[in-house]
């Protein structure tokens, strides 16, 4: 099965990423996928590079820190678009779709569909970990959300003499430390 | 029972999230409502400040709401002043008949390519628009509606028009590619006109607009702050270069007055830029002068009306009139040079009081700034640069890494490519250039221009800034690029921000910090630290 899988791994992680695609408005999605250049449309190209990273990790057996990265770079633009958390992270199960549909006829044989299992829990712990990732994204944004409130009233701060702002060094996930720590 | 709101936590429960499709809205764009969900829009205006600049209808009011409290006549009032525009303004009923909908611009808005939104779409966002007016005001509309794109006036559809164009920055890329030159931009700015007149606008553009009117400023500072702010970035500048400097306030005869966004007194790292201008300025010995009361470049009226815009940017001639001063010179910063550049001499000139700006340094005169008397801070120092008159260390630079950032409005409002690209290689030894469809005319907005540069809705603003912030990871990653240099006071806080998102590790700086940190000025001492207090060189 996994030879098989292996095989057929371009085209599983193409109707995966047509499936991305068709997930999004008409427009949108047609723009996605018939734009190359990876300036004028960076979700599109990015999508299309790190979903056949996942398909081959995923098919191969995942590692999930060799997984993180490639997730984080999806989950962070799914992250602002506007998606539900539900939705954002969605993506992973269309996977499994796009393994079926490519291996169609094969699947009839039950030795071969038994073998699915394997590779459904593999996507099933990609999903939870989407989840981890899908979260810290979040954090990101209210973390810098603070960080450029405090940048932005930075000479009111220093001025009061209340309230210091933090030096750069004092905390290891300190978005910025030039031009905050004054 | 009514579908719940996303701010609810009803939205998300438990039978719902069961319920994920994988599809987008089987509706018409015109049959799709507005989804407001937290971080996509920005909180509305405060009855107060539109009391005070005599706006309608100022009243508290919710996004989340299902009733706006508009005026029962809301209707009419749109309708009327929409026809007072089409009447006032030949191009705005061009822009309204010749869109053929070719698609030109449809996928060149940083929003659209970020979030996806279809309705961001330029064309389409035109769209939200131009349908209103075949819907209301031409026969064939009227008469075949839906199939010739026409709808009528609902309060869905103010809902939607508050949220698309307060979801363009009106940077204008999309222009750049309309074969027929439709300005998008003006047709956001006119939306929002419309909005205005029933009392819809966000707080963050009207509460600088109230201040401004008040102070001068967007950010409210009185004389005595501005002067107290000057004089301790003067004390910073003495403590770095031994050298005192004493800023120049309401100088009457002076020959030059000063103006520049008001964000570089009170936000990092725009002071830094602001230090910079001090110490160019002192070492120039130039005969300028601060205003307490021409106390801001920027012009959020831009973002509100153009009788606002027109209201807030009179005092600039004003005050070069009342302290008798020659000309003009502009810091960095964005939408201020769009307004200075093609909108103040119509509003508020001639200012033929004032002299054809000439550098007294270099004997240059400003032959592109002969109406509006007023010269950019970039070219006045480029210019000091090809006549060999300042003195640079560049090696101080050297920790910097730097790609530049084309600002939208100086670089498609009035085309200011080279300068700030030569200041940046004459101060600093390592520059690289973004890919060349990001940058230039084509550049991409940071996503929080035209009053959208606040924090509620830092998701929106992260989508619109993610083209941008794409191409920095791009010379992050090729050439180890650390710093995004820029001449905006808007990318100054913003960038930061989608840096910090898009790019880690990416600082953002103003190009005028970057030059006085080389500058070698005539007596100083060894610099040891730059402008940010961090020390130059390796030895921390």
């Amino acid at each position: 099965m996994k030879d098989l899988l292996l095989a057929r791994q371009k085209q599983i992680s193409k109707r995966w990423l047509d499936k991305i695609f068709e997930s999004y408005p008409s427009d949108t999605s047609r723009f996605l996928s018939r734009e190359s250049n990876p300036f004028a449309n960076p979700v599109g190209r990015t999508f299309e590079q790190e979903t056949s990273e996942l398909c081959r990790l995923v098919l191969e057996g995942p590692d999930p820190e060799q997984l993180v990265p490639h997730l984080e770079r999806i989950i962070k633009i799914r992250a602002i678009q506007n998606l539900s958390p539900s939705k954002a992270v969605s993506f992973v199960y269309l996977l499994k779709a796009a393994i079926r549909e490519e291996l169609g006829d094969c699947l009839v044989d039950s030795a071969r569909h038994h073998g699915l299992e394997a590779i459904d829990r593999h996507i099933d712990q990609l999903a939870l970990l989407s989840f981890d990732v899908y979260v810290k994204s979040r954090e990101k944004i209210y973390e810098i959300r603070i960080a450029e409130i405090k940048r932005n009233v930075s000479r009111l701060l220093s001025g009061s003499g209340i309230f210091e702002p933090s030096e750069p060094d004092d905390s290891p996930h300190q978005c910025s430390s030039r031009g905050s720590g004054r | 029972m009514a579908t719940p709101k996303p701010d609810q936590m009803e939205y998300y429960k438990h039978d719902d999230m069961w319920a994920v499709d994988f599809l987008p809205p089987s509706t018409g764009w015109m049959e799709t409502p507005v989804n407001f969900r937290p971080g996509s829009f920005i909180y509305p205006g405060k009855p107060k400040h539109l009391e005070y600049l005599g706006i309608p209808n100022p009243r508290e009011w919710e996004v989340t709401a299902d009733d706006w409290k508009l005026p029962d006549n809301w209707r009419e009032i749109v309708l009327k002043t929409l026809r007072n525009r089409l009447e006032r303004s030949r191009t705005l009923q061009v822009f309204m008949d010749v869109c053929v909908r070719c698609g030109a611009c449809a996928d060149k808005c940083h929003f659209f390519i970020g979030g996806g939104d279809p309705k961001n779409m330029p064309v389409l966002r035109a769209e939200l628009l131009r349908s209103v007016y075949r819907g209301e005001f031409t026969t064939a509309g009227r008469l075949l509606g839906n199939l010739v794109g026409a709808r009528k006036l609902t309060i869905d559809v103010i809902k939607e028009w508050f949220s698309y164009f307060f979801q363009c920055t009106e940077c204008r890329r999309c222009s750049v590619y309309c074969p027929y030159g439709i300005d998008t931009a003006e047709l956001t700015m006119l939306g929002r006109e419309l909005l205005l007149e029933l009392g819809i606008t966000v707080n963050w553009i009207i509460e600088p607009v109230s201040n401004c009117y008040r102070t001068g400023n967007h950010l409210g500072i009185l004389p005595h702050g501005l002067k107290d702010t000057l004089e301790f970035f003067a004390e910073d500048i003495e403590e770095i270069t031994g050298i005192a400097i004493e800023p120049p306030i309401n100088k009457k005869g002076a020959e030059i007055l000063f103006v520049t966004p008001s964000g570089d007194f009170l936000a990092d790292p725009g002071t830094f830029t602001c230090m910079g201008y001090m110490m160019l300025f002192h070492e120039l010995g130039l005969d300028y002068t601060w205003s307490t009361y021409a106390s801001e470049g920027g012009n959020f009226g831009l973002f509100t009306s153009a009788e606002m815009m027109k209201r807030l940017n009179a005092k600039i001639y004003a005050e070069a009139k009342r302290l008798g001063v020659k000309w003009i010179l502009g810091g960095e910063c964005g939408h201020m040079w769009r307004v200075l550049h093609q909108y103040m001499d119509t509003m508020n000139g001639p200012a033929d009081f004032l002299e054809v700006p000439r550098s007294p340094v270099t004997g240059t005169v400003f032959e592109n700034a002969r109406s509006t008397k007023m010269v950019h801070i970039t070219e006045f120092t480029a210019d000091l640069i090809q006549h060999g008159k300042l003195k640079f260390d560049p090696s101080r630079n050297d920790k910097l890494r730097v790609t530049f950032h084309d600002s939208c409005n100086p670089a498609r409002g009035m085309g200011l490519f080279e300068e700030p690209r030569q200041i940046i290689k004459s101060v600093c030894n390592n520059f690289f250039e973004m890919p060349e469809n990001t940058i230039r005319e084509q550049t991409f907005c940071c996503g929080g221009g035209a009053g959208l540069g606040t924090d509620e809705n830092m998701e929106m603003r992260l989508r619109g800034g993610l083209p941008r912030g794409n191409a920095v990871k791009y010379v992050q990653d090729k050439f180890d690029v650390n710093t995004l240099a820029c001449v905006c006071a808007i990318d100054r806080a913003t960038l930061q921000t989608v840096c910090d998102y898009w790019a880690p590790g990416v600082e953002v700086t103003g190009v005028h910090e970057m030059l006085a940190n080389a500058l070698v000025m005539k007596g100083e001492q060894k610099r040891t630290l730059n402008l940010r207090m961090e020390p130059i060189g390796d030895d921390e």
